[in-house]
């Protein structure tokens, strides 16, 4: 027989599914004639819900990390040029990467990039 | 072979694209968890960066012992314990950075509030077991592994987060 200790210690897994059948099973057998125990679960999910609630309400990273790490990536920059304005302009880059160098340039039109030298990069 | 385990191979073999994938599947979780130890949003964005440039780096070396999911998890946890020690050490604290609270427009700001406040008063190593079980669904021998300790202690720790976060909230 289950004791309540026992199935108080695993009420996280048993409220997420995360045991296995077996167990799962006696702890149900347990629970639906322990009051005590019905009401411990309760709790458990409540707090499971309200944790993950507030995960979730967090906001999470823009965009502009992914941006960075794949620079970092690429290499690290050893000179940029970077002229025009916001409506367009040219970046030409030289970096050095794992295995060697490499020359990368970009057109820029209304904020839109276009790799004219070096690797286009899918989904940029 | 799992979808994971051929995704992690394309990145060992440099795949970017697989990469870029690979990021978008977990940097929600990575961050997610790296904020609930670390309380800072501005040190979660960078235990994100250096968990995904460690995964860039050392896919290759992933013997598949355990979930891909799991692995990564424990990259962000060490990644994230360097940063607080560096932070201890006399740079920022991450207790004190305020945009860790949420705005939240839906009106439960109040409710989600005491939750966080509740959940920076537990010690970390009971936040964290915290968040592997409640947010992330780990097993508790996933989570033992991950956190390098026995399944009792998981139980113990995760039972004692509870308690204080049940006392903390009432």
């Amino acid at each position: 027989m289950i004791r309540c200790e026992t199935v108080g210690r695993w009420l996280p897994w048993y409220a997420s599914g995360q045991i296995s059948t077996r167990k799962m099973q006696r702890m149900a057998d347990h629970i639906a004639g322990c009051e005590t125990c019905q009401a411990e679960l309760a709790h458990v999910v409540q707090l499971r819900h309200r944790y993950t609630s507030t995960v979730l309400s967090a906001p999470l990273p823009t965009n502009r990390l992914w941006e960075a790490l794949f620079n970092n990536l690429e290499g690290v920059s050893n000179a940029q040029i970077d002229v025009g304005s916001f409506l367009i302009g040219l970046n030409v880059g030289f970096a050095t990467k794992n295995r060697g160098s490499a020359v990368q340039g970009d057109l820029r039109v209304l904020g839109r990039k276009v790799r004219v030298i070096g690797k286009q990069r899918k989904g940029a | 072979m799992t979808a994971d385990d051929r995704l992690l191979a394309r990145v060992a073999r440099q795949d970017r694209d697989a990469f870029q994938l690979l990021y978008e599947r977990y940097a929600d979780s990575v961050y997610r968890f790296a904020l609930s130890i670390l309380r800072s949003p501005h040190l979660a964005e960078d235990v994100l960066q250096e968990t995904m440039l460690a995964v860039w780096k050392s896919a290759a070396k992933f013997q598949g012992r355990s979930k891909l999911r799991t692995w990564i998890l424990g990259i962000t946890r060490n990644q994230a314990y360097n940063l607080l020690r560096g932070e201890k050490k006399g740079q920022r604290m991450p207790s004190e950075d305020a945009s860790a609270k949420v705005s939240d427009p839906t009106g439960s700001m109040h409710r989600d509030l005491a939750v966080q406040d509740a959940l920076h008063a537990l010690p970390e190593q009971q936040r964290e077991v915290m968040h592997l079980v409640f947010y992330e669904n780990l097993t508790v021998r996933e989570a033992a592994g991950l956190l390098g300790i026995p399944t009792g202690t998981v139980k113990s720790r995760m039972h004692h987060a509870r308690l204080n976060l049940a006392k903390e909230l009432a």
